[in-house]
């Protein structure tokens, strides 16, 4: 059968395979390349390329200009060859991109981010994204530097570097990720933190405690070689401790903000904490109101209200207090209950100085105005005072003039100096009360001193003025908007809340940590044993690791990314594989099955099996597959090179099986064309391919074709 | 020129050629007539190799066709001309390059060939048709075509396979005709399948009678028409009769 090939179509044959795996590779990777381009584009614009970065660093937007300038300013003095990026900004955050030279790439630059970046205005925080690294998450600062020195003898580490509890371990390369990874995992998985937690308010010598349980420990565990260590760390829980005394803060402020309740009980009336009483008198629409007995205090009880809202009052209110039975039944009486709302006065004494700040300001205007007032009458006071004093002198030169009978007044000048004197007079007495010489002392008034005093005054008023009453208003109702919006009842709810939470044994009180390295141990068995030899039967054991490697979200994209890249190389590589079986081998096996038919009888049964066509054909599959699955880096998961291999080869012989249908022959043209003695080249270029599917073998046949 | 002996071929559980012997002169012009299906085309097949023979010889102008292979079988194809029931031309070349493409496959200069493919086309009447496709021809220039095909090589031997047999009956005379003058004037061996009794009696020098994959009668036209002998040449005498 393969002699047909032999008259030279073999060269044609292997030139189409070659170019066919060629052209598919460049096809298939092109294509997963241009994918992988753009999303890996979208990606850098995003977080930077792959190790172009080493830190993000998290600041505040409206500080991004300085901080960029001091950026600058630091990569130039501390890190010359640095890279800076600013991309997006979030919820108020800008993340600048910072890329360290590769020889500032070291653990001593990397751990001391903060003592070159502190001083970036509006610096939030950072994120170490140094590449390529393995990130392991929630380092037990008891065992971290005997990790680290574990970790950085291991072949493909550079070094590692601590990130709070986290540990950055550095590759030596990409390429060694995922063995640096493998072995770290293998390192962590040999140690086991053990934590025997004790509840609230258990006293406990966490060094005493620790060598007992090491010392049970070690006795169950003779001679399997495990280590034992003492590694409690108060640091580990402070943010636990943080976090508790702000719920106690929390509750006592809740408790401050409720409505205070005081219970007067009845003669012989006995109640005890818990207790419910319904109330009657003044309630807001709604519900019952209903206190729970939250203390007692000889004959007084104290009480919170857990249901319903009183009257608004700034006032005490009186109600009647009955027992609560069941479902809101009312029982017998049993006292007078008073309730003070401290919400409702705060908001009320709020209310209250908005107002008088609103009053304040009508105040210093009205002010302000009377003193402008003040000083023109001033004004025109002392102008009259001149006046008045020129009408003196002329006065008594009038009088002297009358007296020496110099001239003769004139009987109207006589009667105007006569009313003017009068005038004067009673003038003087407005003012002064002292009779004659009246003039003198209104003279005597000390003008400049009063102006000055008003000047004060209006200074005052002025500073008054100055004062930004609306924006003292504005923060003062800001206050007053923000108050917690809680109910009596809320409030009473979320104490209630609390109190379990911080009583009961959901947050430990006092921990005692155990590092295991080797065998690991049964948390939950040894629980019993610790709880009879500690003799306490309160305490729990919890397992952790020593700290767990978790995947880098962007060095995980990035390894999504490529495995995408490769599934879709693959995918079209086989996709590409088939159209040129169809287009192209197709024409060539018809034609051979065709030349054969005329030979001898078609093998039947399981000779079929061994028809060298159909090994042909799955030779010719496996080699296009194969190869342009290799070329185009194709990878889908659990198909490996045998899988591809088998698959061509399926592919081919199902090609050869349907050769006719893909691509019939023109059996006469064929007959004609062997009859007129060509050759099986001349055969398949001039009579079999000119007329078949335009593939590439279609196209390459034209360079040769002669007619 | 051709020596066929005890040829066999068999396609699976039929047997197309029972052992055939057939000798052919130089210069002979050979009819084989026989019921569809009795092994005729087969047997011209075998003669220049498009069919496999089982068993048997052929010898023709002295080369055992048999034994050849590649480049030598191709070209002692070349020597043989065959002329198809259906034409068999090739569709998307034109009548000219039909007739010439072989031609310059085998070497021959293009213009050479294109000389002798329009002299090949003249004497069968269709050098005006050259630039045309077979599409575009009626059937009988179509077979024309395919004689000139056949012809342009200067065949030591022509075969054919039932000429006539799928073209209408007014087309059939044309293709006779160009035969006819052929094998008057050209002196080349032929061998051909026919039903064409009248043509038989006029141009051949021999009658072939086969049946079964078998030969089962021969000799000269007006003899073996004249008595029969064979069960199949009294059909044929029938014929002529009618
Ligand atoms: N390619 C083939 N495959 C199988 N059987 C065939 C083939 N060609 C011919 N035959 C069979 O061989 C016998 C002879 O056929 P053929 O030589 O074409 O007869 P004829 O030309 O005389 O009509 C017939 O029975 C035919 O069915
Ligand atoms: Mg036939």
């Amino acid at each position: 059968m393969l002699d047909f090939f032999r008259d030279g179509f073999y060269k044609d044959l292997a030139l189409l395979l070659v170019i066919t795996i060629l052209l598919g590779a460049a096809f298939s990777q092109g294509i997963a390349w241009a994918i992988d381009a753009y999303f890996g584009d979208t990606l850098d614009q995003m977080l930077g390329e792959y190790g172009e970065y080493d830190l993000i660093l998290h600041i505040r937007e409206e500080a991004k200009e300085a901080a960029l300038r001091e950026l600058q300013r630091i990569g130039e003095q501390s890190f010359p060859g640095y890279k800076l990026n600013e991309t997006l900004t979030i919820a108020g955050q800008a993340n600048v991109f910072f890329g360290l030279p590769p020889d500032c790439r070291t653990r001593e630059v990397l751990e001391s981010i903060t003592s070159y970046f502190g001083a970036v205005p509006g610096l939030n925080g950072y994120t170490l994204i140094v590449q390529p690294s393995v990130l392991i998450r929630g380092v037990h600062p008891g065992v971290r530097e005997e990790l680290r020195a574990l970790i950085e003898a291991l072949p493909g580490v550079r070094f590692t570097v601590k990130d709070g509890n986290n540990l950055v371990v550095l590759a030596d390369g990409e390429g060694r990720l995922g063995q640096v990874k493998t072995a770290v995992e293998q390192i962590l998985e040999q140690y086991q933190i053990l934590e025997l937690r004790f509840p609230m308010g258990f006293e406990v010598d966490t060094q005493e405690v620790g060598s007992r349980a090491l010392e049970i420990l070690r006795a169950r565990n003779q001679g399997a070689g495990s280590r034992y260590a003492n590694v409690t760390s108060a640091q580990y829980g402070e943010d636990l401790d943080v976090f508790l005394k702000t719920l106690v803060e929390m509750r006592d402020f809740l408790g401050s903000y409720a409505s205070k309740v005081r219970i007067t009980p009845s003669e012989g009336v006995q109640l005890a904490v818990g207790e419910r009483l319904v109330l009657e008198g003044p309630v807001e629409a709604g519900q019952d109101l209903i206190v729970e007995v939250t203390g007692l205090f000889g004959s007084l009880a104290e009480g919170m209200i857990v249901q319903g809202s009183p009257v608004q009052s700034t006032d005490r209110v009186l109600y009647q207090g009955f027992r609560l039975q069941g479902e809101g039944e009312r029982g017998a009486f049993v006292g007078e209950v008073e309730i003070e709302n401290e919400r409702y006065r705060l908001a009320y004494a709020v209310d209250e100085s908005l107002r008088l700040l609103a009053e304040l300001e009508e105040l210093a205007v009205q002010a302000s105005a009377a003193v402008d007032n003040a000083e023109g009458v001033l004004t025109t006071f002392q102008e009259a005072l001149l006046q008045l004093e020129v009408l003196q002198v002329q006065m008594r030169q009038l009088n002297e003039g009358i007296a020496k009978g110099d001239a003769k007044p004139s009987g109207e000048q006589f009667l105007v100096t006569l009313l003017l004197n009068g005038l004067l007079q009673t003038l003087a007495q407005g003012i002064v009360h002292s009779g004659e010489e009246s003039l003198d002392s209104l003279e005597n008034l000390d003008i400049e001193e009063m102006r000055r005093s008003l000047d004060g005054i209006s200074k005052q008023i002025a500073n008054v003025q100055q004062i930004d009453v609306a924006a003292i208003m504005e923060q003062i109702g800001f206050v007053r908007d923000t108050l917690p919006d809680l109910s009596d009842a809320e409030i009473g709810q979320s104490i209630r809340l609390i109190n379990t939470y911080l009583g009961g044994q959901v947050i430990p009180g006092e921990r005692v940590q155990l590092l295991i390295q080797g065998e690991p141990v049964n948390e939950k068995e040894l629980e019993k044993v610790f709880q009879a030899e500690l003799e306490n039967p309160y305490l729990h054991t919890y397992s952790t690791s020593a700290g767990m490697v978790s995947p880098d979200a962007r060095g995980e994209i990035f390894r999504i990314l490529k495995e995408v890249r490769s599934i879709v190389a693959g995918l079209l590589a086989i996709i590409f594989t088939m159209i040129a079986l169809v287009l192209d081998h197709a024409t060539i096996f018809s034609t051979l099955k065709h030349l054969r038919a005329g030979r001898r009888a078609a093998a039947r049964g399981w000779r079929r099996l061994v028809d060298p066509l159909l090994l042909l054909g799955g030779g010719v599959g496996c080699t296009l597959l194969s190869s342009i699955y290799h070329l185009a880096r194709g990878g889908i998961p659990l198909v490996n090179p045998a899988v591809v291999a088998v698959l061509g080869f399926a592919l081919g012989v199902l090609l050869v099986l349907l050769a006719e249908r893909f691509s019939p022959v023109d059996g006469m043209e064929l007959m004609a064309a062997q009859a007129l003695g060509l050759s099986n080249v001349q055969i398949m270029r001039e009579v079999v391919i000119p007329p078949s599917r335009p593939g590439l073998m279609n196209m390459l046949n034209r360079l040769k074709q002669q007619f | 020129m051709l020596q066929i002996r005890d040829l066999y071929k068999s396609y699976g559980k039929t047997t197309a050629l029972d052992g055939v012997d057939l000798h052919v002169a130089r210069g002979e012009t050979v009819v084989i007539m026989g019921p569809s299906g009795c092994g005729k085309s087969t047997l011209i097949r075998c003669v220049n190799r498009l069919t496999e023979p089982d068993g048997g010889s052929i010898i023709l102008g002295g080369q055992d066709v048999l034994a050849l292979q590649g480049p030598e079988l191709q070209a002692f194809r070349r020597k043989v001309g065959f002329v198809f029931q259906h034409f068999n031309l090739i569709a998307r070349l034109t009548v000219l390059d039909n007739v010439m493409f072989h031609l310059v496959l085998a070497g021959m200069d293009r213009e050479e060939a294109r000389a002798r493919a329009l002299l090949a086309l003249d004497r069968v009447g269709l050098k005006a048709a050259a630039d045309r496709r077979p599409a575009q021809l009626s059937g009988g220039q179509q077979q024309r075509v395919g004689i000139a095909r056949a012809l342009v090589t200067n065949p030591e031997i022509m075969l054919w396979d039932e000429p006539t047999a799928s073209l209408d009956p007014i087309l059939v005379g044309e293709v006779l005709e160009v035969m006819e003058e052929l094998v008057k004037e050209t002196g080349t061996t032929m061998v051909i399948v026919t039903h064409e009794v009248s043509f038989a009696l006029r141009a051949a020098h021999r009658i072939v009678f086969m049946d079964r994959g078998k030969v089962v009668e021969e000799g000269e036209p007006q003899e073996v028409f004249a008595q029969p002998r064979s069960e199949i040449a009294r059909l044929y005498r029938k014929l002529l009769m009618n």
